[in-house]
């Protein structure tokens, strides 16, 4: 351990730890998964930070090792399942278990939903763009071009914002 | 953070905290943990062929039968070099996460992509001189019991199944490079 790999997993900590967990909790349905994850994501970033060369942001760097772990955490049954082009979605998918249904209109939750149906690089920027990263941000972390990038976004907006424009179940997603 | 379009998505988890780095010293992570099950799982399975072979081997060097016994011998070599390869294709796993998305998926399906193509060579040809020896020598016993046309019959047909599975496998690994080569290409144009 080095003070500086501990200073910048602290930096970490401070800036990014809420977005980590909202990515885990996306990315991963079950609870006790998104527990995993997050500890999984927190593990490789701290192993990491040795590595840091300030080559690109702290930023940078931190997302793109917790969004490639979540990929690789979510893996081969992610790879297995058919995933929808985003392009193709029209709005938001309606929540589908019955703890869900209670929330059906749930604007976040459908989110989540969308974000699993979608293939993982359409997730990664959906997640980013909702953390309000810039084009250019998503662009670096992805590796995306920014055309790409911005066909993207533009797309998940328009399918999420009118979701976030209806009226919102009691407050309870604020935990 | 720079300007997030939902609030209410930012809103949430707000009182997360990351693991205490005190804690990661005797954890291994899902990733690590995957290639050691998977690793210990080819090595039981190794492990029991080899001592299956090894027994055959035995059994027909005690009836006398050397030529059988060294092609048994020969699989019991060649089984030892395709799980010699399978750790080598395992380590060459270096994990670095801070690539940019693309990159580290395109490395991963390029990693698997080579594994596939290269099946021929490190999976099936350690295996082909012991089958050959194993074949060739059932066939020289059967041609003193039966006469060499039926001998001869029944080799061809045991090779041909031997044939038709080792084609099966590579056939089913290169389709399964072409799909990962469509995906690379895919991911190469976005």
């Amino acid at each position: 351990m080095t003070a500086q790999q501990e200073e910048l997993y602290r930096q970490a900590e401070a800036q990014f730890a809420p977005a980590i967990a909202r990515l885990a909790q996306a990315m991963e349905r079950q609870p006790d998964r998104a527990t995993d994850l997050i500890q999984e994501i927190h593990l490789e970033l701290w192993r990491s930070l040795a590595r840091f060369d300030g080559q690109c942001s702290l930023s940078t760097w931190v997302y793109r090792v917790a969004h490639n772990v979540a990929a690789d955490h979510v893996g081969q049954s992610a790879r297995l399942m058919k995933t929808v082009p985003l392009d193709q979605i029209e709005s938001l998918p309606a929540a589908n278990d019955t703890e869900r249904d209670l929330a059906e209109n749930h604007a976040l939750t459908r989110v989540h939903e969308l974000l699993r149906l979608v293939a993982p690089l359409d997730a990664q920027v959906i997640l980013l763009w909702l953390e309000g990263q810039s084009g250019a941000e998503i662009s670096e972390i992805t590796g995306l071009s920014s055309n790409a990038v911005s066909v993207r976004t533009h797309r998940a907006k328009s399918v999420i914002a009118k979701a976030f424009e209806e009226p919102v179940y009691d407050g309870a997603f604020h935990e | 953070m720079n300007n997030p379009p939902f609030p209410q998505w930012t809103s949430l988890s707000q009182d997360a905290e990351f693991a205490l780095p005190g804690t990661f010293a005797v954890k291994s992570s899902k990733f690590e943990r995957k290639i050691r099950r998977r690793n210990m799982l080819e090595y039981v399975f190794g492990a029991f062929c080899i001592v299956i072979f090894g027994w055959v081997a035995w059994l027909t060097a005690s009836e006398g039968a050397w030529l059988m016994t060294v092609g048994w011998i020969t699989l019991i070599i060649g089984l030892i070099m395709v799980l010699t390869n399978m750790a080598l294709v395992a380590s060459n796993l270096e994990r670095r996460p801070e690539l940019d998305c693309r990159g580290h998926l395109r490395a991963q399906l390029q990693r698997q992509k080579e594994a596939l193509e290269s099946v021929t060579r490190w999976y099936l040809a350690p295996l082909v001189p012991g089958m050959v020896l194993v074949l060739g020598a059932g066939m020289f016993q059967a041609a003193g019991n039966v006469g060499w046309p039926e001998a001869a019959l029944g080799a061809a047909l045991r090779v041909s199944f031997v044939a038709i599975v080792f084609g099966g496998i590579r056939w089913l690994n290169h389709r399964a490079a072409r799909k990962l080569v469509d995906e690379i290409e895919q991911l190469d144009a976005l």
